[in-house]
């Protein structure tokens, strides 16, 4: 029993932190709200509610300790676009070290089961705590903003939201895994050094309070589109972006309880291994559960980026966007699509012919709504008189282009025999790490650059170091991902502490590569710690929230505002 | 201050990202617990074969306990044998302590023991700590857990002491060869039956010349937690020796005995039970006959070895079959036939039953061998308007195991039969006819056993509508309790001798 004994002391010690932190979340909570209360008596307001909108609501929020105990919107947006920038940087840092470590064939920097604890928090991090994270936080931002919202009421939800979510990215930093970011029994059950990790019983308890935080903010995020929206602004007005995030929510709520059940299934396992290890066991049922999710969560990883390019670009060519109706057509058929591709992860698993014909028809099928998205963006750009190549403007054209090399690279996976042959090879590495660093991190750091005038509290950024950053972030990341898709063509194995000698040409680029994003996220760093040094210069306004989409015309297309080019410059910090 | 968040947000990212990368590869990499090297000449050697079965080590392996204790003596070289048995991927993990633990050595991984049913792996691993470890299966550590103690004495197991003054009750002679006990002396490792509270004078015989020596453990199979009662010393080499000693049996159930020097040939068992029994039979062209008579009814105390002997004085040609139930039935058993080479054979009753005896040639007749806990009487007086003690129709209760000597009386000078049958209603074709009278007759009484909980349904085939009632059989340990006090005819005669059985007793 000791070893119950031991568990139960651990599990109780979180339990008691987590109580521990909602109490003070609470604490805090009731206290702000006796505030309110009391300035909204003082302003003359009947509800607090609406003293809250008028006063926080779509006015520019500056990054600072109160959001953290603010539940507006906009604060909670704050402080999932800081919590995931702490992520990236953690996770990011872990994927720096895998390369470091792969200088030489044989495992030496790393051990093997170092190397499967980073590799494993690398995933799980980045695509949790970094990808899906900074999409809410741009999310809460930006659509009180894009949609006026009559009342913002929801906070304590969207609040609790976050803190699960969060949470669950501590506990599973802190279990450090080793079990891949799927999970798989019976590794994942082996709660052993050699195994799953000695703690992976957290990852799985982190991963399902991740769980409930997204789907907390899903539900949010669509009743805020939804219902909390200025009438005057019709489904068909509604910016890309709004529309881009409504289809995200729908996806994470759509697909997330069938990983949520499984992941219950696999904490039981560790007691009474009755479901996926005992007598009457499938293996393949975990990974057909995990995949049901797993396959959605990297489309979830990308829309909401792919609607803040639809942001973005009008912002630097002031013009509409090419086609306001086939974006969200493309988007729209990217979330259906999404839900029936899932098997393609499991092509080699088998499933059966009928089944993988299904799969792989079903993968080709998303070339066209990714297609349609590309040749919008690209017939934005070509209609355009004038396109200014700001730093967010650069990372916008470099994530199209990265989405292009990743995307077909994507698609000639759904050649079953492609498929059999770069499966388990770091082709698949570069695949995704050309669309994820390419769109979702690029257009983050965009997104980013674009709003940091308002965070910072009406500051500049250095544009020459976010040039700086934008280069080598973007040359790094071609450079890493391209020497990953060549290399593992011709069979370079994925997720391995080692390689043989024959790859060393391609780990060498990978590295270089690597160690370029590192020195560019490190400008990134520098140039946010001074710029916030300076003096306020500018107003608080950001053109990717304030400029532009005022004058949505009848038609539905939203027009940029004819505003001064020299303040949208700054503003955005553009050149 | 605002100016400074900047700053202070960057500083904190490095040192999160840092702090973060400097506790992931603080990660344990290799077990902190490894047992020491195999040496080249240990003290001692045991071997451990452990089926691997996601429900328990051995779970369900005939012969095996599950999740089994192992106790060695310090420095000791276990080899370890796993079977797998079920498909599942197990490994055989230890640890130092009463409980799993993560600083574990894994001897056998999933690898080694693989996932194929019957696959056989080895192991070994060396123990010179004394101390309580844990062996376990790391992906079944629920079930798959048992331990292994390491102790400067083996836990023993010794026969009691005899009472002060008291003589052999009993005398046995076991003939010592490599090839079982009394190899060429009738029945090799015979199994011996000895009543509870004996006092055997063993008197052991070298027949080869070979070492010999003699173990007793509890239980149906050898084990460490054994008695030597002869040493290989005692004994001595030479062919016609002796050796002579006295062994104490006061508790019921099964020992097994052998020759460390032949564990393999010379395992026998030892039956100590709580009675003896000898009863002698003969056959005739006309069936078995038992005291004279044809269809007798013989009482055996449960737990009683019983030997039966045959005589056949007219050299008829017969098999004395036995089965289940009150009737002769097909699949008896044949306890001993024609073709026996002996004329006696000794069984082991020791649960609840009713038989029928009878002769495989000709089962016209039979007799009743009833297996029970304890007799008592219950006596009702019937007529066409029921059943009466006391009250109409009484609900009888008995104990599981009661062997019931039933007394029926005519009430109304009219024919009545006695019809017991399990479950809540008539089953004419389930019911036995206990006892029964017709007109002129006073009474009429007869046995019926029950050996199973639950109710019964008793009857009168005359009367069916009016004469019913239930009996209902509660567990043994309820007992008498669950008698109705009210029934003053019903009375535990389970100390009383029963002449009948008495003059039958003999030695084997």
């Amino acid at each position: 029993m000791g070893f119950f004994f031991t568990f139960m002391v651990e599990l109780s010690v979180v339990l008691s932190l987590i109580a521990l932190l909602i109490f003070f979340v609470f604490y805090f909570l009731y206290h702000r709200k006796s505030e309110i209360e009391d300035a909204a008596d003082a302003a003359g307001y009947e509800s607090p509610k609406q003293y809250m909108r008028d006063t926080l609501g779509e006015r520019p929020r500056v990054l600072s300790i109160s959001a953290f105990l603010n539940d507006d919107a906009k604060s909670i947006g704050i402080r999932y676009i800081v919590a995931s920038l702490f992520f990236f940087f953690i996770a990011g840092t872990f994927g720096l070290t895998m390369r470091l470590s792969l200088t030489v064939p044989t495992p030496s920097l790393l051990s093997a089961q170092e190397y499967n604890v980073l590799l494993t928090e690398h995933a799980t991090l980045m695509i949790y705590m970094w990808a899906v994270g900074s999409a809410i936080g741009f999310a809460y931002y930006l659509l009180p903003s894009h949609l006026k919202l009559k009342h913002d009421s929801r906070g304590v939800y969207a609040s609790s939201g976050f803190w699960f979510w969060f949470m669950g990215g501590l506990m599973i930093l802190y279990s450090r895994t080793a079990a891949r970011w799927y999970l798989y029994p019976p590794l994942a059950l082996q709660l052993s050094a050699s195994g799953g990790g000695i703690d992976n019983w957290l990852a799985v308890i982190g991963l399902e309070a991740v769980f409930f935080g997204l789907m907390i903010t899903s539900i949010n995020v669509i009743l805020i589109i939804w219902k909390d929206r200025d009438p005057a602004i019709k489904w068909s007005q509604m910016s890309m972006f709004a529309w881009s995030i409504l289809f995200t929510a729908i996806m994470i709520v759509a697909s997330a309880p069938p990983l949520m059940v499984g992941l219950s299934m696999l904490f039981y396992d560790f007691f009474n291994p009755i479901f996926f290890t005992g007598a009457t066991h499938e293996v393949l049922l975990f990974a057909i559960l995990f995949w049901f999710w797993g396959h959605p969560i990297v489309y979830v990883a990308v829309i909401p980026y792919f609607g803040l390019i639809y942001e973005i670009i009008p912002k630097f060519t002031n013009k509409p966007i090419y086609s306001y109706g086939s974006g969200i057509f493309g988007l729209g058929l990217l979330l259906i699509l999404s839900e029936f591709v899932w098997g393609h992860h499991l092509l080699n698993s088998g499933l059966g012919l009928a089944w993988v014909l299904f799969y792989t028809t079903a993968s080709f099928a998303v070339v066209v709504p990714s297609a349609i998205t590309v040749f919008n963006y690209v017939a934005s750009l070509w209609s355009a008189e004038k396109i200014r190549l700001t730093t967010p403007m650069l990372f916008a054209i470099n994530g199209i282009m990265d989405f292009v090399i990743g995307g077909v690279t994507g698609v000639m996976q759904s050649n079953q025999g492609i498929n059999q042959l770069v499966h388990g090879t770091y082709f698949v590495t570069g695949h995704f790490h050309f669309i994820f660093m390419g769109i979702t991190t690029g257009i983050s750091f965009a997104a980013f650059y674009m709003l940091f005038p308002t965070l910072s509290g009406g500051r500049t950024y250095n544009v020459r170091l976010a040039r700086l950053h934008f280069y080598f972030t973007a040359f790094g990341s071609l450079l890493m991902a391209m020497a990953w898709t060549v290399g593992g063509l011709i069979g370079m194995p994925r997720a391995v502490a080692g390689y043989l000698p024959v790859f060393q040409p391609y780990q060498d680029a990978s590295i270089l590569g690597g160690l370029i994003i590192g020195i560019g996220q490190l400008i990134f760093l520098y140039n946010i710690a001074t710029s916030w040094l300076k003096e306020p210069s500018l107003s608080l306004e950001n053109a990717l929230e304030y400029k532009g989409d005022e004058a949505y015309n009848a038609g539905g297309v939203p027009v940029p505002n004819p505003i001064a080019a020299e303040e949208l410059e700054n503003n955005a910090g553009g050149a | 201050m605002s100016g400074k968040i900047g700053p202070i947000l960057v500083i904190l990212i490095i040192a999160a990202a840092g702090l973060s990368l400097g506790f992931a590869l603080n990660v344990p990499t290799t077990a902190t617990f490894s047992l020491p090297a195999v040496p080249a000449h240990p003290a001692h050697y045991h071997n451990v074969t452990l089926y691997a079965d996601a429900n328990g080590w051995n779970y369900n392996v005939k012969g095996y306990t599950t999740n089994p204790t192992i106790v060695i003596l310090p420095g000791t070289v276990v080899n370890f044998t796993v079977i797998e048995e079920d498909n599942q991927p197990h490994t055989l993990t230890i640890a130092y302590g009463p409980h799993e633990s993560s600083f574990s050595d894994t001897l056998l991984s999933t690898s080694a023991i693989t996932t194929t049913p019957g696959h056989v792996s080895h192991a070994q691993a060396y123990f010179n700590k004394t101390g309580e470890y844990t062996y376990w299966c790391i992906i079944h550590f629920t079930t798959m857990v048992g331990q292994l103690w390491v102790n400067n004495s083996l836990p023993t197991f010794s026969l009691p002491a005899a009472p002060s003054n008291m003589s052999a009750t009993q005398n046995t002679t076991l003939f010592a060869d490599s090839n079982g006990w009394n190899y060429s002396h009738g029945v090799a490792n015979p199994s011996l039956y000895f009543e509870k509270g004996s006092l055997v004078n063993f008197t052991i015989v070298q027949e080869d010349g070979n070492p010999h020596s003699l173990f007793i453990a509890l239980g149906s199979n050898e084990s460490s937690f054994s008695e030597e009662l002869m040493k290989s010393s005692d004994l001595g080499n030479k062919t016609g020796s002796t050796f002579t000693f006295l062994a104490y049996f006061n508790s019921t159930g099964e020992y097994t005995y052998w020759d460390s020097h032949n564990p393999n040939t010379t395992m026998g068992h030892i039956y100590v039970v709580t009675s003896r029994l000898s009863i002698g039979l003969v056959a005739t062209s006309g069936g078995i006959s038992y005291n004279g008579h044809f269809n007798n009814s013989i009482l055996v105390k449960n737990n009683t070895a019983l030997t039966i002997a045959v005589s056949d004085p007219t050299g008829s040609v017969y098999n004395v079959n036995m089965s289940e139930g009150y009737v002769p039935a097909a699949g008896s058993m044949t306890v001993i036939g024609k073709n026996n080479s002996s004329s006696s054979a000794t069984l082991l009753l020791n649960s609840p039953q009713a038989y029928a005896l009878f002769d495989g040639f000709n089962n016209s007749t039979h007799h009743l061998l009833f297996v029970y806990d304890k007799i008592v009487n219950y006596t009702m007086n019937e007529t066409i308007h029921g059943w009466y003690n006391k009250t109409l129709n009484p609900t009888i209760s008995v104990a599981a195991g009661d062997l019931v000597n039933f007394t029926i009386l005519n009430g109304d000078n009219l024919s009545h039969t006695l019809e017991i049958n399990p479950g809540n209603n008539e089953s004419a074709s389930s019911a036995y006819s206990v006892a029964g009278v017709v007109p002129g007759q006073n009474s009429s009484s007869g046995f019926y056993l029950f050996n199973q909980t639950g109710n019964y349904t008793y009857w009168d085939l005359y009367h069916p509508s009016t004469a019913v009632g239930i009996i209902t059989s509660g567990n043994a340990s309820s007992s008498s309790a669950a008698v109705q006090p009210s029934i003053s005819s019903l009375s535990n005669i389970d100390n009383l001798s029963i002449p009948e059985l008495a003059s039958v007793k003999n030695d084997s």
